[in-house]
Parts: structure tokens; C-alpha cells; sequence
């Protein structure tokens, strides 16, 4: 049996005829004690100091907001619990004075937001702990809002089919969603965010998995990055444009070691996908990335992507395969592709104003690609193989300690046999 | 024996929220004898057994966020909700379900359909369903299941699962979701789960199922551990799988049988308590692409361990305890990366082709390879192997080692007889004008 007890006020509790307890104006602020369901009746208003407009003192406790609106207009919370186990769906909290500290603040493990729209609070607009769902979920700037965070999550939560808008942070290091580790994200969006330091739209832990979310218009005065995750995490399916800073890092998607970055878009950046060592990038396109289109770690393996007015950059032991780098832009052009030692570069079509293939260290293997530019290959090792290369109009720089096949020109340097010839023609 | 306990009165609703005109409240423990929408209008718990049965069809439960418990004595029926196999087509919403010595739901009936419900506190697992179920946002966490019990998501063939969570449950041996033939996995996260006596799964589905966006994190088992257990024919994709350990147990972060497939996935850093383990295992004619497997710990870790005829595609094997690659007949691996693994990057046995690869930095003594050819009649083509003890060993008979760069190695090619090979082409120099297509080449 559950007996809601109101601490506010000596009101009675009423229940509506499906044995939930009613909360109401009146009874505002509002104190939870007992476990149960909960359903608000009307639009709700707190205006006491230091008091959220539901507080919650119980585990196991759902809270209906039936589609309305909690205004809180002080310094404290609009819905706010220390348990385990808290359920909020359905309704709006605001701030309109951008006061209030959180939105929907769920400190406990394993809570659940559905269908809730937050907006202009000061600090973070929903916050849950480890184990949480977070669905459906709005967390929306305006009104001089700060926002540290739009959504919070610990790990292993998931947050579903939300979004964080309009959110311009006077915090020096803020959040569109945080996340932590081994988390799922799956068609969520950050549109407009940003503030006067770093930011970050989408930010996972470790072993995360971000699925169908799309970023754009993000900023920051110092750094920008779209979506951020920890080591041995997954993006797929993304689409990242637009992420602007004042100061040099611009990065749409950002991935620690052992990330994998599959099927996505990425844009209009100082550097579209850059990931730490041992991680793959396949089957994504780059737009106007410049110069770190994709910049990959040592042993990473990159293929079948597009990049435009973008380049690529992979350490040492890496594999680049089947992906094509076309730059058009003369006044300042991109090396097409950039390695380190121990690679193995093939089949790739790499076309440039500036340099096609540039290898820095030792020990590559260049082999069947297609490479028309100013300079096709800027050597700057030693012994790299190159062989079964296309050229037009063959440049090359460097090539002096290195193993290269013969430079064939046309049909009748063809004419001959010779099977690990590169082709100028 | 358990005295059921009835419907007394059926109160006529008007209509107010979810359950229309015509749904009936329910505020004590009761058994269903009729189709129709019922509304929980309190918290309620049984002493012994379940809280309410479903003896009908076509019924729909919504609980209005309260919670509905079930006996913590023993009884002939099981689950806080209980419908028996023999009904179908039951729909639960939106509460908590305390088990209690059951299960939280058991609808063995065709059809069921829960949603937003959560269910903690059970001995007997969570949601056991039967064919054709739909799960959706549910969580199962925080149960300690009894010494025989283990899963605690059954459903049937052709089910669906969506956006569920399971994590911080306790057992003897565990399975996280453990769904029939053809159902569809998408957006569960199984997480923090410990099997004290016994091996845990987390994800097990049987033919023909999908896996899509998963994670299996930080489970622990005191066997053998699997992260993801797939029957033949289905499909795992974009699935992670990481930090999850066995004490004195094998540990497999992904295991497909015949004829399936693993897409973009993600397998790092499972520990294994004993010699065995494998991060990607992919039975007979299946197929792996675009994944990375590493860090997986064990004397005889494996970052893949392919079967026979399999296709493995564009995938990074790295610091794993053994191989990156291990092919056993017939496979072909094509524009992978190995890379610091503890013997071989690439070992293979028979009829397999290996071409375009990358090994680099594998092994640490001189019976490590960066590419170890063990058996009979394989294609090592066109692949580029640095930094290993030995580069390109080959022990068989009637292999084909052409157009391979091996670089700085003790030995760079080592191929035995009765085998093949382009001649070894040792620092060939610029421009050169070599005429046999099948050269390997030495480059320091």
C-alpha cells in the first residue's frame, strides 16, 4: 500500500481513479516519501528558495507529467532524487529566469526520462546516473541559459531519440549529451550549441556505441569537436557538419584508440574523423576537412572512404585502401595522403593541387594507386616500395633510397613486359 | 497450495489515460479469466506466488508505474505476472515487477508484448516470453537468480527486443538475453552482470537472428564467458564487446557459427582467466568485416579464429595473446592488420588465401611469424609484413607465396620446401626493371 505522505502542507492526498497520487499546485514544492506512481494534475509553479519543484525521497517512484508544465522560477531543481530506480515521462520543465540548477536531476541508478522537454536551465538539463533510459528527451537553450550539460548520462545508460538544442554555455568545457562508458546513443541530435572555451556536442566514455546521431552548428571559442568517444567505441551511421572554433581544433568526430568509424559524414571542420592507434575508418565521407580529413593512428586501417578538399593522415604500420582524395583547391593545396612507416597504401585514387602521396618514414609499400598531382609522391624515407602506380604526368620527389618500379609512359613503355612498372600516362 | 484469489468486483472506467472505457482496476492480487484491458490502481505483492495470473487471451496490463510483486514462497506457478503457455498474446506496461522466487513476467503463450517495464528482486529471471514476443525499454537489473536458473531475457522465435537493458544481475551461471530462432536484437546493453559459480552469456540467439547496436561490457564469469553467442545464419552488427573477464574460464567476445555474419563490431580488452580466448570466432562459410579485435588476454588469445570458409574482410587484430588470425581451411582474408599480437599476425592452415594484409610488430621470439603458414595449398599474396622476428615462415606443402614485401626481419621469408614462391627479390633498387610477375620483396 503505498501512502503518500505531503510534507509540504497538511493537504490530503488525493489519488485519481487509477490509484495514482495526484500532485497539484498547491501542494508545491512537493516531497516525495514512498514509493509509488505519481501523476501532476496541472501546470506547476515553485517559487520557494532553495526547494525543487518535486523532490523525491523514495526509490521506485514514477512521475507522470501528463503534458504539463513545471516552472521553476529559484536556484534550486525542477525535479530532483536521490534513490534508485526514478521514473519522469511526459511534461516540460522550465526556468525562465535561467536560475535553477537542473532540469530533471536523477542521482540514483537506473532511472528513466521519457518525452521530457527541459529548457533554460543553468546547469544541466537532464542528469541521470548509471543504468538510466533516456528517451525522447529535449534539452533546449534559450534565455541566457549556460548549460554545462543538455543531457547527462553515467555508464551503461542509454539515450535514445533525444536532443540538445540552442544552448550557448558560459562555461569554459561543456556538453551538448555526456555520456560514460559503454553507453549506447542512437538517433540523437545536437543542433546550435556551443561557448566561449571547448565544447563538445556528443561526448561517450569507453567501449561506447553512438548510432544514427546527427551534429551540427557546433562551437566553441578555444575548440569544437561534434562527437567525442573513448577508446574501443563505435560511430556509425553519423552525420557531423559544421563544428567551428575560434581557435585551432575544429573536429567533427574524435575517437580514442581502437575506435571504430563506420558509414559516416563529416564536414565543414578543421579535421573531419581523427582517431588514436589500432581503430578503423570505413565507407565514410569528408567534406572541406582540410589537411586532417581523416587522421588515423598507428596500425589503423582506412578504406573505402571519400574525402573532398580533405586529406588523409595515418601513422605508422597503417593500411589505406580503396578510398579517394580529390583536391581542387590550387591557392592552398592538401597533400592528398600521408603516412608514416610500415604502411601499405593501395588502390586508392589521390588527386591534388599539391602533393599526391607523401611518405615520411621507412618501409612503405605504395602500390596500384592512382595519383595525379603536382608532386605524385614526396619521398622523405627510405627503402618504401613503389610499384604499379598510375601517373599523370609522373613528379616525384624524395625517391632516392627506396625501391620503385620502372616509370613506364604510355602504350609503348607498356609494350614490354614489366609487371611492377609504374604507369605514367 | 496456493488459494487463487479472484476478481471480486470489476469496476467500469470511464475513460481516463491509456486504458480506454472498459478497463477494468486492478488493486489486489487476481487471477484473468477474461480478455479485456486491466489497469493496476495500486502497488500490490503476493505472499506466495504470483501476483497476477492471466488465465485468458488477448489480455492488456497496464500498471500505471506501480509496482506488482510476486511471492518470495515457493509455488506451483512462477512470475510476479504469470500467464500459462497454454494463452497468448499478453501486454504488460509500464511498472516494476519484484520476482520475488519467480520470474517478473512468464508468458510462455505465443504474442506477448511488454513495454517500460522493470523488473528487479526475481530468483527465477526476469521476462521469459515465448514466440513472436515484442520487448521494448524494459530493464532487468539488480536480481539474483537461483542456482539452476540462469537467463534472465527469454524470448521465442521470431521475438524482437529493443532498447532493453540488463545489468548488475547475480547467478550462479547467467545468460543475459537468451532469444529463440530469427528474432531481432537491437539496442541492448548487458552490463555489469556476474556468474559467481558458473559460465555467463551475454546475448545468445539461435538461427537466423539479428543483432544490431549491442553491448556486452563488464561482465564477469567464473567459467567460461561469451559476449555474444550466435547460431547459424544470423547476423551481428555494430556490436561491442569489452571488459568483460572470467576467472578460470575460456572467454569469447563474439562467437558466430556456420554461416554467419559479424559487421562492425568491436571486441577489446576481455581477459581470460585460463588459456583460451577469442575475440571474433566465425564458424563455416560465415563471413567478418570491418571489425577490431584486441587486447584479448590469454596465452591462446586470439583476436580472430576463423573455421572453414570464411571471409574475413578489412579487419585489425591487435595485442591479443596469440594470433590476430587464425584460419583454419578454406578461408580468405583480405586487407586486414595485425598488429603486436604475441605470436603470429596471420596463421593459417589449409586451402586459406591471404592477400593484401598487413603484419606489422608480431611475436617477440624467433618462433614467431608475421605470417605463419602451417598447413597445405595456401595463397599468401601481395601482402606487406614488417618488424616481426621472422616475416613470412612458411612449413607446409604446395603453398604460393608471390608478391609479398617483407621488411626488416630476421628473416623475412622463410618457406620450405615443396612450395612456391616468386623469386625473393632482395633491395631491388629504383627504377627497376624486374620481368617475373611473382616476386616477393626484401626490402632491408
Amino acid at each position: 500500500m503505498v501512502a503518500a505522505m505531503v510534507l509540504a502542507g497538511a493537504l490530503p492526498e488525493v489519488r485519481a481513479w487509477d490509484g495514482r497520487v495526484e500532485i497539484d499546485q498547491a501542494r508545491v514544492p512537493y516531497t516525495i516519501t514512498n514509493s509509488g506512481s505519481y501523476v501532476v494534475t496541472e501546470d506547476l509553479v515553485c517559487t520557494s528558495a532553495l526547494k525543487s519543484v518535486i523532490e523525491v525521497n523514495a526509490e521506485f517512484v514514477t512521475i507522470d507529467l501528463a503534458g504539463h508544465v513545471l516552472t521553476q522560477q529559484t536556484n534550486w531543481y525542477g525535479i530532483h532524487a536521490t534513490g534508485r530506480f526514478i521514473t519522469v515521462r511526459n511534461g516540460t520543465v522550465w526556468a525562465p529566469a535561467t536560475e535553477a540548477d537542473y532540469a530533471v536531476y536523477l542521482e540514483g541508478l537506473y532511472g528513466r526520462v521519457e518525452g521530457v522537454r527541459c529548457r533554460q536551465f543553468k546547469n544541466i538539463g537532464i542528469s541521470t546516473s548509471s543504468g538510466s533510459l533516456i528517451r525522447d528527451c529535449v534539452a533546449e537553450g534559450g534565455g541566457g541559459s549556460v548549460g554545462l550539460y543538455g543531457i547527462y548520462t553515467g555508464s551503461g545508460s542509454l539515450i535514445l531519440d533525444s536532443a540538445v538544442k540552442g544552448f550557448y554555455s558560459a562555461f569554459p568545457l561543456s556538453w551538448g549529451f555526456y555520456a560514460g562508458s559503454g553507453v549506447l546513443l542512437d538517433g540523437c541530435h545536437s543542433v546550435s550549441n556551443g561557448n566561449g572555451g571547448d565544447y563538445r556536442a556528443i561526448r561517450t566514455g569507453m567501449g561506447a556505441l553512438v548510432k544514427a546521431c546527427s551534429v551540427s552548428e557546433t562551437w566553441g571559442s578555444s575548440s569544437a569537436i561534434g562527437i567525442e568517444v573513448g577508446g574501443g567505441s563505435l560511430v556509425a551511421d553519423c552525420d557531423v557538419r559544421t563544428t567551428e572554433a575560434s581557435g585551432t581544433e575544429e573536429t567533427a568526430i574524435q575517437g580514442g584508440e581502437a575506435t571504430l568509424v563506420t558509414r559516416c559524414v563529416a564536414g565543414e571542420s578543421m579535421k573531419g574523423v581523427v582517431v588514436g592507434d589500432n581503430s578503423l575508418v570505413k565507407g565514410c565521407v569528408v567534406e572541406n576537412a582540410g589537411a586532417r580529413g581523416i587522421h588515423a593512428g598507428h596500425n589503423s586501417l582506412v578504406r573505402d572512404c571519400a574525402l573532398s578538399e580533405s586529406a588523409i593522415i595515418v601513422s605508422n604500420g597503417s593500411l589505406v585502401a580503396g578510398c579517394t582524395v580529390i583536391s581542387t583547391n590550387s591557392s592552398s593545396p592538401l597533400t592528398a595522403l600521408t603516412i608514416g612507416a610500415g604502411c601499405y597504401v593501395l588502390e586508392n585514387h589521390l588527386d591534388s593541387w599539391g602533393t599526391g602521396l607523401r611518405i615520411d618514414g621507412n618501409h612503405n609499400r605504395a602500390d596500384r594507386n592512382f595519383i595525379t598531382a603536382v608532386t605524385d609522391i614526396d619521398a622523405r624515407g627510405a627503402s618504401n616500395l613503389v610499384i604499379r602506380n598510375r601517373f599523370n604526368a609522373y613528379g616525384a620527389s624524395g625517391l632516392t633510397n627506396d625501391f620503385a618500379g620502372e616509370v613506364v609512359t604510355g602504350s609503348a613503355g607498356m609494350a614490354n613486359v614489366r609487371p611492377w612498372a609504374n604507369v605514367d600516362h | 497450495m496456493r488459494k487463487k484469489i479472484s476478481i471480486g468486483v470489476l469496476v467500469v472506467l470511464a475513460a481516463a489515460g491509456w486504458a480506454d472505457e472498459g478497463a477494468f482496476e486492478i488493486a489486489n492480487p487476481c487471477t484473468i479469466t477474461n480478455p479485456g484491458s486491466y489497469v493496476v490502481t495500486r502497488d500490490m505483492a503476493s505472499l506466495i506466488g504470483s501476483a497476477i495470473i492471466v488465465q485468458a487471451n488477448d489480455v492488456t496490463l497496464d500498471l500505471k508505474g506501480h509496482t506488482v510483486s510476486g511471492g518470495t514462497i515457493f509455488s506451483a506457478h512462477d512470475g510476479a505476472i504469470y500467464q500459462p503457455s497454454t494463452c497468448k498474446n499478453l501486454a504488460v506496461r509500464n511498472g516494476v515487477i519484484v520476482g520475488g522466487w519467480g520470474p517478473g513476467i512468464q508468458a510462455y503463450g505465443p504474442g506477448a508484448r511488454v513495454e517500460a517495464v522493470s523488473v528487479r528482486g526475481s530468483s527465477g529471471g526476469g521476462l521469459l516470453l515465448g514466440d513472436a514476443a515484442a520487448v521494448a525499454d524494459c530493464a532487468v537489473f539488480s536480481n539474483t537468480l537461483g542456482s539452476s536458473a540462469a537467463p534472465l531475457v527469454v524470448l521465442g522465435a521470431g521475438s524482437r527486443i529493443s532498447s532493453c537493458a540488463v545489468s548488475g544481475n547475480r547467478g550462479t551461471t547467467l545468460i543475459g538475453v537468451e532469444a529463440g530462432n530469427d528474432v531481432r536484437v537491437n539496442g541492448v546493453t548487458v552490463r555489469e552482470n556476474r556468474a559467481a559459480g558458473g559460465a555467463f552469456t551475454g546475448i545468445r540467439v539461435y538461427e537466423g537472428a539479428i543483432l544490431d547496436a549491442c553491448l556486452v561490457v563488464s561482465n564477469a564469469a567464473a567459467t567460461a564467458l561469451y559476449g555474444v553467442d550466435a547460431d547459424a545464419h544470423a547476423s551481428v552488427q555494430a556490436c561491442v564487446v569489452k571488459g568483460n573477464s572470467t576467472a578460470a574460464g575460456s572467454i569469447f567476445g563474439i562467437r558466430a557459427a556456420a554461416y554467419a555474419r559479424v559487421l562492425g563490431c568491436s571486441v577489446w580488452s576481455n581477459r581470460s582467466g585460463n588459456s583460451a580466448a577469442a575475440g571474433i570466432s566465425v564458424g563455416m562459410h560465415g563471413r567478418v568485416e570491418a571489425c577490431t579485435s584486441g587486447g584479448n588476454v590469454a596465452s591462446l588469445g586470439y583476436g580472430f579464429y576463423l573455421s572453414t570458409n570464411v571471409i574475413a574482410k578489412s579487419c585489425v587484430a591487435t595485442a591479443n595473446g596469440s594470433s590476430g588470425f587464425l584460419a583454419r581451411n578454406g578461408c580468405r582474408l583480405r586487407r586486414c592488420v595485425a598488429k603486436g599480437n604475441g605470436t603470429r599476425g596471420f596463421a593459417v592452415y589449409d586451402w586459406n588465401q591471404v592477400e593484401e594484409c598487413v603484419a606489422d610488430n608480431n611475436g617477440t621470439s624467433s618462433a614467431d611469424a608475421g605470417i605463419e603458414v602451417l598447413g597445405n595449398n595456401n595463397r599468401i599474396l601481395n601482402n606487406h609484413v614488417v618488424d616481426s622476428y621472422r616475416g613470412i615462415v612458411v612449413s607446409g606443402s604446395g603453398n604460393l607465396v608471390v608478391g609479398n614485401s617483407g621488411v626488416n626481419a630476421v628473416t623475412n621469408f622463410s618457406i620450405g620446401a615443396g612450395n612456391s614462391y616468386g623469386a625473393i627479390l632482395d633491395q631491388p633498387g629504383l627504377n627497376f626493371s624486374e620481368t617475373s610477375p611473382w616476386v616477393n620483396f626484401e626490402l632491408q
